[in-house]
């Protein structure tokens, strides 16, 4: 008797882990997750980024809940339009810089904004969406954007930077560091290097050619924007070109932060739609629920990034935190985020070519 | 009426059983690396340069070939390799001597390598650069130096992170053969009167070639495939291969581009780690 009970206890046991890992399997929708398989019209799959921006839509993420009815699954990291190209009809909205939105429509894997169903479309900056339509046809809603600026130690430098020019001077010889390519945030140099030392913002020559007599000053190219801000809070370097925004929080450090006012280049995070989407309504409901007044000045808060939309007021304890006035908003200098894209490649293989040995 | 089981039918048995225990096990290779390789392999013969890109095309392997740019991180990539595991080997070949010299401090020794092991990577590269900016800035305040070392963001620094990364996996690799090393040889040496030097090279070292081998096989491969220490210790000023294959699929998806770099790149080490194990074992052969 005693070995067919302990076989009859062991195909039970076999059983109920069997059964166990089946009805996990079903459940398992209930949870964010990277596979991130979207359900009914009653759930929404957002793609985000890592980091701050994953917290930022889980802080947004009941609000949005309970206004819509709708519930949100967040599924935050990189290379997001590769995972869109992948696996098609996963996701139904996904925050995109412009580079990648625009190279999204470009392949097909995003669909066109309607902006008819944009409730506050008119409202948001149109340097920021101009930038991310070609042919009439937006490829994302910026949601929000961060500006370019020079972070820098004011007493260790010496003297007070006030415009771009200033990065080439000779007392910053190897005591700056700007973000790698490809990567926006350096290749952003070539347009300010265009506008500074050449004869228009497509003079794009003048822009390689201060970018080679910037080298010198350079003392490393960094992957990710903290490592940038950590090596100038050690100390290690005097100055650093990144988010102007990641600056603050080091004042109090004696490091100075200056978006010049000649202008300066941005980074868009805009929502886009993937073609494959199975909940196109969700998606544009939370466009539309990100683009609201309150939602705008929780996401500024939230994500540290400022709203793309022109009538908000940001409260005195965030504005005190975002360099993105409304006189920098104005500032932005225009930027065809389709030609952009399609330079990388080359202008990737330019760069490496002036930094790498 | 059963029949007694043949010799033969035990070979036919012990044939399926070996299948049915080898079987999963090829398929996993067949499925994790495999079926990955072919892909690599087909997609950088691709005409154009995305995933799905068919044809047959060359282009790929004449750019990299053709283009200074791609050759300079080649030999980057190869000098890197070569270094750090030359450096690491004779490290990890002394501090593996002193594990076996001091059964005493045995246990302590074997601690201290494992126990960086347990600290993530970025962490200890976070360290690492800390470390050389308090370096810096103390040779500065001492007046010993007028200007920065300048380990940070160059060949030396990249190269000082893969000894201190691989160093664990070199010392215990060659502790693994030396730890069978009769200690009488060595005292038999000392005793005829031999040197502490010629004892290592003509007692100890033959003896720790297989480890030396094993673990300079791991060094090369991981100090030529890594991309984050060259990207974090390199600051960008030293490009390397798995950094151009890393460069060309973000942001710019040329994945035909990345996939011919990837193929120069294990081909090369192919052809390295098979010269120097043949080499090793020759050499270990001629111990025996």
């Amino acid at each position: 008797m005693a070995p067919e009970l302990s076989r009859r206890s062991l195909l039970t046991i076999a059983g109920g882990l069997g059964a166990g890992y089946l009805l996990a399997g079903c459940g398992g929708d209930d949870e964010p997750s990277a596979t991130g398989a979207s359900g009914g019209s009653g759930e929404l799959v957002v793609r985000t980024w890592s980091g701050v921006w994953e917290g930022a839509v889980n802080a947004m993420a009941s609000g949005f809940e309970s206004a819509s009815g709708i519930s949100l699954l967040n599924d935050p990291g990189s290379d997001t339009l590769t995972l869109l190209e992948q696996r098609p009809g996963e996701h139904d909205v996904a925050w995109l810089i412009g580079t990648d939105s625009t190279r999204g429509m470009t392949d097909g894997t995003l669909e066109p904004i309607d902006t008819s169903r944009i409730e506050r479309f008119a409202q948001i900056n149109s340097r920021l969406s101009d930038g991310i339509t070609q042919d009439g046809e937006l490829s994302g809603v910026p949601i929000s954007y961060t500006a370019t600026g020079i972070i820098y130690n004011r007493d260790r430098l010496g003297f007070e930077i006030t415009s771009w020019e200033d990065l080439w001077r000779e007392e910053l010889r190897g005591q700056l560091c700007i973000q790698n390519a490809p990567s926006i945030g350096g290749l952003f140099l070539v347009f300010t290097g265009a506008r500074v030392f050449g004869s228009g913002p497509d003079d794009y020559e003048a822009g390689w050619k201060a970018i080679e007599e910037l080298a010198p000053n350079v003392q490393f190219l960094f992957n990710t924007s903290s490592d940038g801000i950590s090596k100038l809070a050690s100390g290690s370097v005097l100055a650093c070109v990144t988010i102007a925004d990641q600056g603050v929080p080091l004042r109090e450090q004696g490091i100075e932060t200056v978006i010049p006012e000649e202008g300066t280049t941005y980074s868009i995070q805009s929502l886009t739609v993937p073609a494959e989407s199975k909940n196109k309504d969700a998606a544009y409901e939370f466009i539309n629920f990100m683009l609201d007044q309150d939602n705008q000045v929780e996401w500024a808060r939230n994500g540290k990034a400022a709203p793309s939309t022109t009538d908000v007021t940001l409260p005195d304890d965030l504005a005190s935190e975002l360099l993105e006035t409304p006189a920098v908003a104005e500032s932005l200098w225009p930027i065809d985020w389709y030609e952009f894209g399609q330079q990388i490649p080359d202008w990737t293989t330019r760069w490496q070519r002036i930094f790498g040995s | 009426m059963t029949r007694a089981r043949s010799p033969e039918d035990d070979t036919t048995l012990g044939r399926r059983g070996s299948w049915l225990l080898g079987g999963p096990m090829l398929v996993f290779v067949v499925a994790m690396f495999g079926y990955p390789a072919y892909l690599v392999l087909r997609t950088s013969v691709a005409s154009g340069d995305g995933l799905e890109s068919g044809g047959f095309s060359l282009t790929h392997y004449v750019t990299f070939f053709s283009d200074s740019l791609y050759l300079d991180a080649l030999l980057n990539t190869f000098v890197i390799a070569v270094v750090s595991t030359a450096i690491t080997a004779v490290l990890g070949l002394l501090y593996a001597y002193e594990i076996t010299r001091r059964p005493g401090l045995r246990t302590v020794l074997l601690l201290l390598l494992v126990l960086p092991l347990l600290v993530n990577g970025v962490v200890r590269i976070y360290g690492l650069q800390l470390g050389m900016i308090s370096l810096d800035r103390l040779l500065l305040d001492a007046g010993l130096r007028d200007t920065p070392l300048g380990l940070q963001y160059s060949f030396a620094g990249i190269i000082i992170a893969l000894v201190m990364f691989q160093f664990p996996f070199m010392a215990l690799a060659i502790y693994a053969g030396l730890s069978r090393l009769d200690v009488s040889l060595v005292e038999a040496a000392q005793t005829l009167g031999a040197p502490r030097r010629a004892v290592l090279l003509r007692v100890v070292l033959p003896l720790a070639v297989p480890g030396l081998v094993a673990g300079s096989v791991l060094t090369f491969a991981a100090a030529a495939g890594t991309f984050i220490i060259p990207a974090m210790m390199g600051g960008g000023r030293v490009n390397t291969i798995p950094q151009m294959i890393y460069t060309s699929v973000s942001q710019t998806s040329q994945w035909a581009t990345a996939s011919a770099f990837a193929v120069v790149l294990v081909a090369i080490l192919a052809v390295s780690i098979l010269y120097s194990l043949r080499r090793g074992l020759r050499s270990t052969a001629g111990t025996r």
